[in-house]
């Protein structure tokens, strides 16, 4: 059975799925869907929204028609005696390269448990299951507390690094006021107060937060020429994704559906010789805060970019842009007058101590679509 | 190994992680470490990490469950069986 079966290293897949007389974790299979969707929609009670999709549609579609599905790393979920889910853990196939070579990864999130059963080994087992899978690098980038201190019990590490979020404001007064508006709806009634201030702080030649929004060296692209260019500016990365155009098409075609941060925007940035200078996408829209994935830049032209992004958020309305620190920008951002906030975090649980390496030394892209943000079930809205 | 002396063992970690006040201290082996409020997840998975160093032991998913973990008296037969098996195995 899958938990008798769980030495280090070992595969504990190979073992049959039948839940022991006080329940046990098993692979999640297509019929669990509609029992882990109920589980979704009492854990993650603000996701939901009438008119937003099924949550049954894009459980299907993420879990069992990933590009990278695999059998040997299937989600998991914990059954009780009666066979009955009560807990969930959502299990992302990653294919990595490190130097080159193939690294089996997997991206572990939305672990969830019926707290009305009140049976603390839940979360714990169908972690210690993923964790013991045969995958020699397991991550996270959405670990609340509690999981982050449950990875830390079973090996992982904090990356400090990968577990902030930038935060950069484009419209103070903006800003304020679309965080209001979240608790009260009628805040939003300050809409033109903070327009007349915004308007006026935007015109003072020694405002810090001043942002040029006639710089512009991108250009919108679709799917397809975000992922040429995304193909060519993810070589340089040590550990990075083995993606295909097929598997990066289907991974930024998930990234567009985050209705809570706005439509998905993707640039391409050019060099003054029309040379790839970089690349980013993001959801923004008119006073909001604007999302950001991943941003992509050739060596030395990280200022370009980082700097066409604000500009282009700043055209479109956002009142702030905010994203994943990936340690290869964070020294610009700051410079750039970002704040650094603690966000959910990144951990990292690795068979191989050498795949510290490339983390540690900010040469990894495992965050973003390389993470597990592409996901909609990050930032979508579903019934 | 003796079951006291596995008891004595079990008894000052829980005291060492999971007790904060002195009134709970000296806790009955038939109490339920996790109604008490005292384990939680996090603390299942710390304590079955001390069981396997402490008294090297693997402790498979399958045996994670309440009735080996939830009170000292079934940790100590959980921690004596599964020294068992393995003395028998060596043997």
């Amino acid at each position: 059975m899958l938990d008798a079966a769980l030495a280090p290293g070992g595969n504990a897949l190979d073992a049959a799925a039948t839940p022991s007389a006080a329940g046990g974790v098993r692979p999640c299979t297509i019929e669990d869907i509609p029992a882990v969707a109920r589980l979704f929609r009492a854990t993650f009670t603000d996701r939901l929204k009438a008119g937003g999709r099924p949550l049954e549609v894009l459980l299907r579609r993420e879990l069992f028609e990933h590009p990278w599905r695999d059998p040997d790393l299937p989600s998991l979920v914990f059954a009780g005696p009666d066979g009955a889910v009560s807990g969930f853990i959502a299990v992302r196939p990653l294919r990595l390269l490190f130097d080159g070579a193939p690294v089996s990864a997997a991206v572990g999130g939305t672990l969830m448990v019926d707290k009305s059963i009140g049976n603390p080994v839940m979360g714990a087992r169908l972690l210690r299951s993923y964790l013991n899978g045969v995958q020699d690098l397991s991550l996270s980038e959405s670990a609340n507390e509690i999981s982050q201190v449950m990875w830390e019990k079973l090996g992982g590490r904090t990356e400090a690094a990968y577990s902030m979020e930038w935060l950069r404001v484009i419209k103070p007064a903006g800003l304020a006021l679309a965080s209001l508006t979240r608790r009260f709806r009628m805040a939003a009634l300050l809409r033109p107060f903070a327009g007349v201030f915004d308007w006026c702080a935007a015109r003072v030649r020694a405002n810090p937060l001043r942002i040029d929004a006639t710089f512009d060296e991108g250009s919108d692209v679709d799917a397809e020429d975000l992922v040429d260019a995304l193909l060519a500016l993810s070589l340089p990365y040590r550990l990075r994704p083995d993606w295909d155009r097929d598997s990066l098409l289907w991974f930024v075609a998930q990234a567009s559906e985050k209705e809570r941060y706005g439509p998905l925007v993707c640039r391409v940035v050019r060099d003054r010789k029309g040379g790839l200078a970089g690349a980013y996408l993001y959801c923004v829209r008119p006073g909001g805060v604007a999302f950001v994935l991943d941003i992509f830049a050739a060596p030395k032209s990280a200022e370009r970019v980082v700097d066409d992004l604000f500009a282009d958020a700043k055209r479109r309305g956002a009142v702030a842009i905010r994203g994943r620190v990936q340690p290869e920008f964070a020294d610009l951002l700051l410079r750039r007058r970002a704040v650094f906030l603690h966000a959910s975090s990144m951990v990292v649980h690795a068979r191989r101590g050498d795949l510290f390496a490339p983390i540690h030394g900010g040469e990894a892209l495992i965050t973003g679509l390389a993470g597990e943000s592409w996901s909609a079930l990050i930032g979508g809205l579903f019934i | 190994m003796l079951n006291s002396e596995i008891e004595t063992r079990v008894r000052a970690f829980i005291d060492e992680n999971f007790i904060f006040a002195e009134e709970d201290a000296g806790l009955d082996g038939a109490a339920s470490l996790l109604d008490a409020g005292l384990v939680d997840s996090t603390g299942i998975l710390e304590l079955v990490t001390f069981l396997e160093s402490d008294f090297a032991i693997q402790v498979a998913d399958a045996d994670i469950v309440p009735e080996n973990l939830d009170t000292i008296d079934a940790i100590v037969a959980y921690v004596a069986s599964r020294r068992g098996a393995s003395a028998s195995v060596a043997a």
